[in-house]
């Protein structure tokens, strides 16, 4: 395997679902020794599917697999004694923490950051939770969906007005808080020297997004003037044409924005008269007109397909894209030619297409080369390799539950 | 104990535009990066022309939505359609370790700050490059704007109600995702090049990084060929219900909820009073509730709808249920929670004006995220030519008179 950016560095995953998981899978992409540790019954990804044929089987689940993919698996019961030491004795000389528990449960483990930090003042300890360490809400119970939500995007950027705010369709806030919890992790494990050790890291996905997407463009402006704006269900609301329109066969995001990107969608349009209106020549006074124009593009996109329109806008100079359902996008040559997509051989789901990293790096690719762990796949090669237990021990604590 | 920041002895050249640029800048600024954005007032960049403005004054400065996401770049201003502010900019280069950019593929070379060239300025430096799609492939020149980047991705495909069409995300989640993973994608360069002293050229394509999240369906897609539709604010494996934002009392107020396990729902039946239906055996399990979605969030709504967001959510947490009020953005600023996590900090401009911009969005426990207001365009001029540059003090003025420090 080609040299990764992150070879030597040694990481303990200890989370579940998607937001710490994803987190050291950027890690482990890139090269990093990634050990995942699993309760007894396992990671409850591996119950969410999706499975093949929908027939439910713990080591069949494709979000699982997508998202440990070049990790080594362990198991371990944390909330025992014998599990916690086994624990500790795997930090001892890692240099990552990556976890997702609600802070009140590693605390009842003794296994907060103080504790942590006194065994190993090196570890970088990464904590993704939806609200954070501190704080009022840091004790409540929270998923991905409440998170995104107390971010206030659906209800400033997503859905229809008076109707309810909406999510992303997918794990927004996890992907959006694991991938900022890797860029400051990495951070501090890349400066530890200057900063004298490891530390903790906090990242609450959904102050991550409140603050960097909604918090950016908007809090200045209300903070000085009070006034603050909601969703609309149009893509742009002060310029048009900017939003998603049905086609023929789906649906297009239709953008004309700039004078020469209008002129080249007329051009596509075969330049009907109302696009010469004086009227409809600034993207301001079209957006105040949207009830006429709108219908009017629609009739014309109705008549075409999304990949048609997309190519002959682009080559015009106009920014519009199809809106790619999930195969188109899987499937569009453009993928095919920069080698994003991999295949991963996996003892119960055979051959599986996954998705690559999320960046190249040329001198160092890293990128997937082993499928998700099995349940406990590595317990006697990490227990009784790295950690030097023998044999026997690694039966006890097998036949005791704790792995 | 306040401890240094970890990349305090890093230099960078942002020549990132727009937002997701700026952003990665930012994130190495707050992590103790040198960072400084080369910009000019002979192409200004677009967002600083974006309203509302410090206290209403018109100017490329003063641009609210602009500083929050620009804060922790520093500015230098050099106008790169003049040869001399190009051969200062490649002198700038050999004093940093990265180089930023989100220009469309090509541009650097046709400025002579591509790859090849900057590494013989420094041998080790680090470029990196983030165009919607990456550097090569059938798809590298596709226009997107930053809010439409993720309709090749999937992502849009999966966004609206469910059962209706796409409806749009009205701003570039996109941007600042990536302006985050991009300062992950710096380091990790940065780690292999002080492992080995070997810099190089990233090639980081917007769009594989946003589709990283679409991979639950395009899991789906794989295994089963199926393809998703909008979802709305559904589990995206159906394995958690109730699962959704449910209406309370007052004008646009909503709560959501997140029943994933079977104590959950009984805190749930628990708090409403354990009404006949919710009690009922097909609603027991997970398998149930979800068989029964519709009918479930119906009346789940009906319930809500007679409570104030934030009163219920504290009960429903107190009955271990997973619900939180749903934010509006004047939301965000009064809320205790992020006002005692200081998520938005107000701060005194160079220009001398007020303005509320967010803060470290990340606590480490070393030390705090450094996070200054600004840049005013050109606004570390005379420190990074001057004193980083050693450029005298006549040529200083002549390349300011000339506009090519401008």
């Amino acid at each position: 395997m080609a040299a990764g950016a992150l070879d030597g560095t040694k990481v303990v995953e200890l989370g579940q679902m998607v937001s710490a998981p994803f987190c050291a899978k950027l890690f482990a992409d890139y090269g990093a020794d990634v050990i995942k540790v699993e309760p007894p019954g396992g990671d409850v990804v591996r119950g969410w599917g999706p499975f093949p044929g929908d027939t439910p089987h713990p080591e069949k689940s494709g979000l699982f697999f997508y998202l440990n993919t070049n990790k080594r698996g362990v198991t371990l019961d944390a909330g025992t004694d014998r599990g916690r030491e086994l624990l500790l004795k795997l930090l001892a000389d890692a240099d990552v923490l990556i976890e997702n528990h609600l802070p009140p449960v590693l605390r009842e483990r003794r296994l907060d950051y103080d504790t942590l930090a006194a065994a190993n003042p090196n570890l970088v300890v990464i904590s993704i939770t939806p609200f954070g360490q501190s704080g009022p809400y840091s004790e409540w119970n929270g998923y991905d969906l409440n998170a995104f939500h107390l971010s206030a995007t659906g209800s400033r950027y997503c859905g229809k007005p008076g109707e309810a705010p909406l999510e992303h369709g997918t794990f927004s806030a996890d992907f959006y808080g694991g991938m900022t919890g890797a860029a400051w992790g990495l951070a501090a494990v890349y400066g530890r020297e200057v900063c004298g050790g490891g530390q903790h890291i906090d990242v609450s996905t959904a102050e991550a997004i409140a603050a960097t997407f909604v918090g950016g463009q908007n809090i200045g402006g209300y903070a000085q003037d009070g006034k603050f704006e909601k969703r609309t269900s149009v893509g742009m609301p002060l310029g048009a044409p900017a939003t998603i329109m049905p086609c023929k066969d789906g649906h297009v995001w239709m953008l004309a924005l700039e004078p020469g990107q209008w002129n080249g969608l007329a051009q596509v349009m075969g330049n009907p008269d109302w696009m010469q209106l004086e009227m409809f020549q600034d993207m301001f006074t079209r957006a105040q007109n949207s009830d006429a124009i709108y219908p009017l593009i629609e009739e014309w996109t109705m008549q075409h397909g999304k990949m048609e329109i997309m190519e002959k806008c682009q080559a015009a100079g106009c920014p519009v894209t199809a809106v790619f359902t999930v195969a188109e996008a899987a499937e569009h040559p453009h993928l095919a030619a920069r080698e994003f997509l991999i295949d991963l051989e996996h003892a119960e789901l055979g051959k599986v297409r996954s998705l690559g990293p999320p960046f190249k790096l040329p001198e160092c690719p890293g990128g997937a080369s082993r499928p998700a762990p099995l349940l406990g796949e590595h317990n006697d090669e990490i227990y009784g390799g790295a950690l030097g237990l023998d044999a026997a021990a690694v039966a006890a604590l097998r036949e005791d539950g704790i792995i | 104990m306040a401890r240094a920041l970890p990349l305090k002895n890093i230099r960078v050249a942002n020549f990132g535009w727009v937002w997701a640029g700026p952003v990665t800048g930012q994130t190495l600024g707050f992590l103790g990066a040198e960072v400084y954005k080369i910009e000019s007032q002979a192409r200004i960049d677009l967002t600083r022309t974006l309203p509302p403005f410090g206290e209403g004054v018109r100017d490329p400065n003063r641009s609210l939505s602009n500083h929050a996401c620009w804060a922790g770049n520093g500015s230098i201003s050099l106008n790169l359609k003049k040869p001399e502010a190009l051969e200062i900019a490649r002198q700038f280069i050999g004093e940093c370790d990265v180089v930023i950019e989100n220009f469309g593929p090509g541009v650097m070379t046709k400025l002579g700050l591509g790859y090849d060239n900057l590494r013989k300025i420094k041998s080790d430096i680090i470029l990196f490059s983030m165009p919607a799609a990456g550097l090569y492939g059938p798809l590298k020149n596709v226009r997107t704007y930053g809010l439409s980047l993720t309709s090749i991705t999937g992502l849009d495909s999966l966004v609206g109600y469910h059962g209706g069409p796409p409806i749009p995300v009205e701003n570039a989640y996109s941007d600042p995702y990536n302006g985050i993973m991009g300062a992950f994608a710096v380091l990790t360069a940065l780690s292999y090049r002080n492992r080995t002293g070997k810099g190089q050229h990233i090639d980081y394509s917007q769009a594989e990084a946003v589709m990283q999240m679409v991979g639950p369906a395009f899991m789906d897609y794989e295994l089963n060929g199926r393809v998703a539709g909008p979802l709305g604010n559904r589990h995206p494996l159906a394995v958690a219900a109730p699962h959704g934002v449910f209406p309370c009392t007052g004008d646009d107020r909503w709560i959501s909820i997140a029943v994933h396990t079977d104590e959950e729902w009984a805190g749930l039946v628990e708090a409403m009073g354990k009404p006949d239906w919710a009690t009922a055996d097909a609603l027991a399990t997970t398998a149930g509730r979800v068989s029964s979605l519709d009918d479930l969030h119906e009346k789940v709504a009906a319930w809500t709808a007679g409570f104030d967001d934030r009163e219920l959510a504290e009960t429903l947490q107190k009955h271990g249920v997973a619900a939180a009020p749903v934010f509006n953005v004047a939301d965000l600023l009064s809320d205790p929670h992020y006002r005692a996590r200081k998520t938005f900090v107000e701060v005194t401009h160079p220009l001398g004006f007020k303005e509320t911009i967010y803060g470290a969005y990340v606590k480490t426990s070393a030390a705090e995220a450094a996070v200054r207001p600004g840049p005013v365009i050109g606004q570390d001029n005379e420190h990074v030519f001057k004193t980083l540059l050693g450029i005298a003090d006549d040529r200083y003025q002549q390349l300011v008179n000339d506009e090519v420090i401008y």
